[in-house]
């Protein structure tokens, strides 16, 4: 039964004379070559619309009909090397002025690890009259990329973008009956009627016990290729080892796994839409709430994106203090890693969760002294950081790093060396280094096949090239591998926040530019001016010239990507958000086959994922 | 005259024996959280009395009072026996077990080995009955497993039994346990108990072996769909299950109600029995918080490659040894 | 006593009404067994039978016996039945039926089975009562002796063959 979604036109939102005349205005073509984008234009010509560079991307715009090829030529041709697909998002241009342009473009991301290079490729999609509208469609590059599988479903989902000749596109966030595609700018934001009502003499109350009534279990409809002559049984959304609200369809032949079919979308919370309906600065408290466990790094990715957009310079000072609470930020999600890991595995490391969880409070005790909040912390703003840090702080932070190593080597003690924990992960959840980059799994679970890679030391941001530490990688592409390699990159991290303390210099916490970062609350006191600056900031916030760019930082989990296209207003008009839970959990299913259950929980946990992020 | 010997005081005896048993239950859900809580940085019930010790009470009550719930979908009749029937043989294990000098708990019959194995053969039905009644996947999986696990680790416990009645030479658990050992019997015992352990923690689905009920894979195996009361007796079968055996092993490896001054003063052989039983019982929680579990195809492999050899190998020399010196 | 039609009913002794009770159990549930509308539940119903059967043992003062039926039939044999049973799931919830198409060729010769024991029953000269067990222990120990005296040959060759399965058993269980 369709849902009924009828929007509610609320005046201020469609009020367009707030905006300067220029606004909106479509993204500049890019400008300037390189040498790959020499190279792509050598070999597929007139197919070329436009390459070059575009906020410091490689960017290059291709006719829909070679999009394939060209994905092809990237990933075979020997001196390009584009080895795996980052993302895939799309934008739909309908309210800039198009002057004829396809409505619907497909965006996808391409990052060469053998030779460090990330490139933007941009696709118009070809449309056909059908439905209500039109029917944008474009080459589907799972056959290329087999890790497009799930970027591609979503982009159909929530943009209604067909690909042909993808082997499975059903929608993947939203629910099969919903009506529209939310991201789509005609869908509506919100204005669903609310199915609950405080009266009690409303009507309503006599139907809402009615679902809970007996009623005979019906089974589901079964995913595409499952057969009931094996044992189907659904793991979750409320299985304990499903780290949220995530279902897994799983087909089993005895005990043994025939294939997984996970099922997405309970906790989709419409970030990216919700992001395109607010002002730049005030997304950043939404950030929070994706990757719960590590909100600190998704305040940075957001902010370095739209930092870079903005072309603004970040204090020193700044700069040190987020790349302290990123890395105390990962320690901790590490933590909760290895805490719920460890529960899921081995059941008894209820022992082990408490010790990571001590540790952890402590970090969330130092995030709560320098910004108040525990969680959601909204620390990291765009300009720099919300305060000053406490002077208390430092002194905390080096008692916590003077424990932590210890208490790592604890862990490690407990559970690193044991036995019956080795023999439940090695050989476990194996994935080949071809596999993990076709599939385009990023972070530990890119590192645990072998790929030598970290953003952080191959792409730095925040003067992370100023800072010795090591990636540890392993060859053994199995879970224990990872475990391994997560375990080793807390002691980095603590190698990092140790440097970074021993040097923390004086100076602006933020950036001194106020038409982006708030004046200091003492100054509104003194200064017109600050009040001023204060006021438009709160009122109107800041306007980012056109253009659109993606951004990657080193989360916990992998690859944070953001992807921003600018009309020049004060909103994004597209904020796409590429989770690093979200490619990594597509390996579930090829990681799990031919094991056991009791794998299954392994290989989740081995993953990693946070379901806000997944679902977004 | 008859019946009053035959069904009275036998009566009288098992429910004295009844009662004991489940105030030990109850007090040994605290004594394990506590423990737990011990080993896990963590306070543990301290809010429902002195040190918690209400806990087990408000439990109780808790357990009471909750709906009690039969899902539509399940076999009704056998749904609902499964919690008894997993209970019941955790209780008349004990009828053997000696509980001072020449006092059997209830009857001193001279199959007392057999009738360990036996009553630990039946276990199993309980688990095997819940999950299949429930009609869930989970449920049916979890039972699957325990069957499995329970009747492999059935051969090598059955294997040391054997080796230890044939050092004893009866089949009673009173002679065994009045009847003298020589030192060299003491240290061939005392090298089986770990062996021992082992299955027994498999064969009371204790952690690491909690296989069935596995609340990371299997939500909660063969229980997922027992609730209140019904779920209640589960955990109570398990928890008496743990008390049972560590006599058993109390009895069988460390003298049972023997102790200094035991044969003179009777009332001291229980509270030996209970001393030997609850630091038998510290060592399931011990291992429960430190090791981890295995999976279940590794915990079937270890029954069958290293536990049962062994077994075979270990009552081959105690017959070697029962024939030759003694 | 005395019943109004003139018919004496000896009152039962304690073991004659229990007797009475274990009797009664067995025979319903070999009855269910047939009976059941449900696979699972006949396995349940064999499984009461093979208690029943333990219980008459018990009233012949064969306590081996008894625990023995227990540990073997009980423990592991309707054990195995219930897990071949659970393994066939198509079997697991349907209302299979017992009847199949020979249900009157077997019920005609299951018939004849019981006159048959019934012939043997009532020409087999059974002892009046009371005769003098031997003391359980050396009844054991006479069993055990008999097994390696006259039964040898029947006892090793069971063995072997149990010695095999196992050996079977851990080849199955090694690494594939």
């Amino acid at each position: 039964m369709p849902l009924d979604v009828a929007p509610v036109i609320r005046s201020y939102e469609t009020q367009r004379t707030l905006n300067p005349p220029g606004i909106p205005a479509l993204a500049p073509m890019p400008t300037g070559e390189t040498d790959d984008t020499r190279r792509l234009c050598e070999r597929f010509g007139r197919d070329i619309v436009a390459a070059g560079l575009h906020y410091g991307n490689q960017v290059v715009f291709v006719e829909p009909a070679q999009l394939k090829a060209l994905a092809t030529f990237l990933r075979d041709d020997a001196e390009l090397n584009y080895e795996t697909l980052i993302d895939v998002t799309s934008v739909d241009r309908s309210q800039l002025p198009l002057n004829g342009g396809a409505r619907f473009q497909t965006v996808y991301q391409f990052r060469s690890y053998s030779r460090n290079r990330h490139l933007t490729v941009v696709a118009d999609c070809k449309t056909e009259p059908g439905g209500n509208g039109e029917l944008p469609h474009i080459d589907s590059l799972t056959g290329v990329y087999r890790g497009a599988e799930w970027p591609e479903r979503e982009v159909y989902d929530l943009m209604g973008i067909r690909f042909d000749g993808h082997p499975d596109l059903r929608r993947i966030l939203m629910p099969k009956s919903w009506p529209n595609h939310p991201l789509q700018k005609q869908a509506p934001l919100g204005g669903e009627e609310v199915p609950f009502t405080f009266t009690w003499d409303d009507p309503e109350f006599e139907t809402l016990g009615s679902q809970i009534l007996p009623a005979e279990s019906a089974a589901p409809d079964l995913p595409p290729g499952m057969s009931r002559q094996n044992m189907v049984i659904n793991m979750g959304p409320h299985h304990p080892s499903t780290h949220g609200v995530l279902r897994l369809v799983v087909e089993m032949d005895g005990e043994r796994i025939v294939s997984i079919d996970p099922d997405l979308g309970f906790l989709h919370s419409g970030f990216e839409k919700t992001g395109e309906n607010k002002r730049y600065k005030d997304f950043v408290y939404y950030t929070d709430r994706m990757d719960y466990l590590s909100a600190m790094s998704n305040n940075l990715g957001y902010c370095l994106t739209i930092e870079h957009m903005l072309g603004l310079e970040i204090p020193e000072r700044a700069q040190v203090i987020r790349v302290i609470m990123a890395e105390m930020q990962r320690i901790a999600s590490h933590l909760f890693w290895l805490a719920t890991h460890v529960l899921d595995v081995s059941g008894t490391g209820m022992s082990l969760l408490m010790y990571a969880t001590r540790e952890r409070e402590r970090i969330l005790d130092l995030f709560e002294m320098a910004c108040g909040a525990r969680l959601t912390v909204s620390y990291i703003r765009i300009g720099g950081v919300w305060q000053d840090l406490p002077d208390a702080f430092i002194t905390e932070l080096k008692d916590f790093l003077r424990v932590m190593p210890e208490k790592i080597n604890e862990y490690e003690a407990l559970i690193t060396e044991a036995p019956l924990w080795q023999e439940r992960l090695t050989g476990i959840g194996h994935i080949s280094a071809d596999d993990a980059l076709a599939m385009g799994l990023t972070g530990p679970m890119l590192r645990g096949s072998g790929i030598d890679w970290d953003l952080r030391r191959d792409r730095p941001y925040c003067g992370y090239e100023s800072y010795e530490f090591e990636v540890p990688t392993s060859d053994s592409g199995d879970c224990y591998g990872r475990f391994n390699i997560r375990m080793e990159e807390m002691r980095q991290s603590v190698r990092i926040l140790e440097q970074a303390v021993g040097n923390l210099p004086s100076g602006l916490y933020k950036s001194n530019n106020r038409k982006v970062a708030l004046p200091p609350r003492a100054e509104l006191d003194v200064s017109m001016e600050a009040l001023i600056h204060h006021f438009k900031l709160m009122t109107e916030g800041f306007h980012v010239s056109p253009g659109f760019f993606y951004n990657g930082i080193e989360n916990s989990k992998g690859e944070l990507g953001f992807y921003v296209y600018s009309d020049g207003s004060a909103k994004p008009y597209r904020l796409h958000v590429h989770g690093p839970s979200f490619n990594n959990l597509y390996a579930i299913d090829h990681i799990s086959r031919g094991e056991m259950l009791s794998d299954v929980v392994t290989n989740i946990g081995s993953i990693d994922i946070v379901l806000g992020e997944v679902d977004r | 005259m008859d019946w009053l010997q035959l069904l009275v005081f036998p009566a009288i005896r098992a429910l004295i024996l009844i009662f004991v048993l489940l105030t030990g239950f109850a007090y040994l859900t605290w004594y394990e959280r506590k423990l737990l809580a011990r080993f896990q940085v963590r306070y543990g019930p301290n809010r429902a009395g002195k040190f918690g010790l209400l806990q087990p009470a408000a439990d109780a009550v808790k357990a009471f009072f909750k709906e009690e719930i039969i899902p539509n979908h399940v076999d009704k009749p056998v749904y609902l026996l499964a919690p008894a029937l997993a209970l019941v043989p955790a209780l008349i294990i004990w009828a053997v077990i000696p509980i001072a000098k020449g006092t059997p708990a209830i009857a001193d019959v001279n199959i007392g080995f057999l009738w360990i194995l036996a009553v630990a053969g039946i276990e199993s039905y309980g688990i095997i009955l819940a999950g299949w009644s429930s009609n869930n996947n989970y449920s049916l999986l979890g039972a699957l497993r325990s069957s499995a696990q329970m009747v492999s680790y059935e051969l090598p416990l059955g294997l040391f039994l054997v080796s230890i009645l044939m050092l004893a030479g009866s089949f009673s658990l009173v002679d065994l346990v009045e009847g003298s050992r020589q030192w060299w019997e003491w240290i061939w015992l005392w090298l089986a108990f770990p062996f021992f352990f082992i299955c027994i923690l498999a064969e009371t689905n204790r952690s690491p072996f909690d296989l069935p009920e596995t609340e990371n894979e299997l939500v909660a195996g063969f229980q997922t769909e027992y609730g209140g009361m019904k779920f209640a007796l589960f955990f109570i079968a398990e928890y008496v299950n743990m008390i049972s055996t560590s006599a058993i092993m109390a009895t069988l490896f460390f003298g049972g109600w023997k102790g200094p001054f035991a044969e003179q003063y009777i009332w001291l052989g229980p509270v030996y029995l209970l001393i030997k039983v609850l630091i038998l019982l510290f060592l399931f929680i011990w291992v429960r918080a430190s090791i981890g579990r295995p999976r279940y195809d590794q915990l079937m492999k270890f029954c069958w490659q290293f536990m049962l050899p062994l077994g075979l190998v270990y009552v081959s020399i105690s017959a070697v040894l029962a024939v030759f010196l003694k | 006593m005395q019943l109004p039609l003139g018919i004496e009913v000896p009152i039962p002794t304690f073991e004659q009404f229990v007797f009475i009770q274990v009797a009664l159990l067995t025979a319903v549930a070999g009855l269910a067994v047939v009976i059941s509308r449900n696979l699972f539940h006949s396995a349940l119903a064999l499984t009461l039978t093979f208690f029943g059967v333990a219980g008459v043992y018990v009233f012949l003062e064969a306590e081996f016996l008894a625990v023995s039926q227990v540990l073997v039939y009980v423990g592991a044999i309707a054990m195995l039945i219930a897990f071949a049973i659970m393994l066939t799931r198509s079997m697991m919830y349907g209302r299979t039926s017992p009847l199949n198409n020979q249900w009157g060729k077997s019920s005609l010769f299951a018939f004849l089975f019981f006159i048959g024991l019934l012939a043997f029953a009532r020409a087999t000269p059974w002892p009046a009562a009371g005769e003098e067990v031997v003391a359980d222990e050396a009844l054991i120990g006479a069993l055990g002796r008999e097994f390696v005296t006259t039964y040898v040959i029947a006892f090793e060759v069971l063995g072997l063959l149990l010695l095999l399965a196992l050996v079977g058993a851990v080849m199955l269980a090694r690494d594939r």
